[in-house]
C-alpha cells in the first residue's frame, strides 16, 4: 500500500480521534494499569471481531452483520461502566474503518453513527431500568444501530433505501438477540469477570 | 436439564422482558410481512439515482442498456422484458447484481459502495431523462 499525502493524514488524524477516547479512559484518576490495559484488551478483541465479520460475504441483506464486536462493548459497558464502553465502542468504529479503508466514506460514517446510536440506546436503558436484561438492553441497542446507518444510508443514497428498512430492522432484532444471548454467557462466567474487574 | 431450567428460570425473572421483546419482535414480523407481500402491480418506469440526484427516469417498455458513472466506477443498467437490473458494477459485494431482474412498483435495488439505487413506480409515466 502506498502511504500518500492522504493515508498520513488519515492516520494522524486517526490519532487525535484516539486521544479523547483514551482521556475518557484515565479520567477519575482511579484506574490502576491493569484496568487500562484491560479495556484495551477489550478494545483489540472488538476490532479483531469487526475486521474478521467484514470478511464473511453479505448474506440475506447487503452489508448486513451480526456484529459480534458488539459482545466487547457489552462486557465493558457492564464491566468497567459508560465512559470505558462509549471508549471501546467509538474506538472500534473507527479503527475497523479505518483498516477497511471507509474511514470518512459512507461505510465509516455509518459505524460511527450506528455505534453512537446504539451507546446511546443502550446507556440510557441500562442507567433508566436497571433490571432489563442484557439481552433487551443489546436487542435494542441493535436496533438503535440499524436507525442511525439508514440515516446515514438515506443522507448519501436518498429515500430508495427506506425500502430495506422493516428487512434490516428484522434481521438487528434476531443479530440483537444472539449477541445478548452471547454477552449474558460471558459475563454469568466468574472467572471471566473477575480477570476483567480485578485491580 | 440444567441449561432448559437455567432458561425458565430467566423466564421467570424476566417475564415481562420476555413479553416485550415477543410484542417487538411480532410488530417487526408483521410489518416485514405485510411490505414484503404487499399487493404491488407492475411497474412501469425506474428512477435511477447517484446519491440524492435524480440520473435517469427510464420507461420499462423500452429494452437496452445504460451506463452512471461513479466516483468507484461503471455501474451498467438493462432493462429487458419490461424489468430491470443492474448487470454490472464495480462494487465488491455485487450485492445489486445479484438481486436480478425487477419489476414490481416499490422494488429498489441498491448498490451501496457506488451510491446508485434503482425505484420501481408504477404511475403515468414521465418523459425519459438523461441528466
Amino acid at each position: 500500500m502506498i502511504l500518500d499525502g492522504y493515508g498520513i493524514a488519515a492516520i494522524v488524524l486517526f490519532c487525535l480521534l484516539l486521544f479523547p477516547l483514551f482521556a475518557l479512559l484515565f479520567q477519575g484518576g482511579n484506574d490502576s494499569t491493569r484496568r487500562v490495559a484491560r479495556i484495551g484488551i477489550m478494545l483489540a478483541l472488538a476490532i479483531v471481531l469487526g475486521i474478521a465479520e467484514s470478511f464473511i460475504p453479505d448474506f440475506l441483506l447487503p452489508g448486513m452483520r451480526i456484529g459480534l464486536a458488539n459482545v466487547a462493548v457489552i462486557i465493558v459497558l457492564y464491566a468497567f461502566g459508560y465512559n470505558e464502553g462509549l471508549a471501546v465502542g467509538l474506538g472500534k468504529a473507527i479503527t475497523v474503518s479505518l483498516l477497511r479503508g471507509t474511514l470518512f466514506a459512507m461505510g465509516g460514517w455509518m459505524a460511527l453513527v450506528g455505534t453512537l446510536f446504539s451507546f446511546a440506546v443502550m446507556a440510557l436503558l441500562k442507567a433508566t431500568f436497571p433490571r432489563l436484561s442484557v439481552i433487551a438492553i443489546s436487542t435494542f441497542g441493535s436496533l438503535a444501530h440499524v436507525s442511525g446507518q439508514m440515516l446515514v444510508a438515506w443522507a448519501y443514497l436518498g429515500k430508495a433505501v427506506w425500502g430495506y428498512m422493516p428487512y434490516l430492522a428484522l434481521m438487528a432484532f434476531l443479530t440483537g438477540i444472539l449477541v445478548g444471548v452471547l454477552s449474558r454467557i460471558i459475563l454469568k462466567r466468574k472467572k471471566a469477570m473477575a480477570f476483567l474487574k480485578a485491580q | 436439564m440444567r441449561p432448559l431450567r437455567s432458561f425458565l428460570d430467566g423466564f421467570r425473572k424476566h417475564w415481562i422482558e420476555g413479553v416485550l421483546l415477543f410484542g417487538v419482535f411480532a410488530a417487526l414480523l408483521a410489518t416485514t410481512l405485510v411490505f414484503a407481500l404487499r399487493p404491488s402491480g407492475k411497474a412501469d418506469r425506474a428512477e435511477v439515482m447517484k446519491g440524492n440526484e435524480t440520473v435517469l427516469v427510464l420507461p420499462l417498455s423500452q429494452d437496452g442498456e445504460w451506463e452512471v458513472k461513479t466516483d468507484h466506477g461503471t455501474v451498467k443498467i438493462a432493462i429487458k422484458e419490461r424489468k430491470i437490473a443492474v448487470i454490472s458494477s464495480p462494487c465488491p459485494s455485487q450485492y445489486c447484481v445479484h438481486m436480478g431482474f425487477r419489476d414490481k412498483v416499490g422494488d429498489t435495488i441498491v448498490c451501496a459502495h457506488c451510491g446508485v439505487s434503482v425505484s420501481l413506480y408504477g404511475d403515468a409515466i414521465r418523459s425519459e431523462v438523461s441528466l
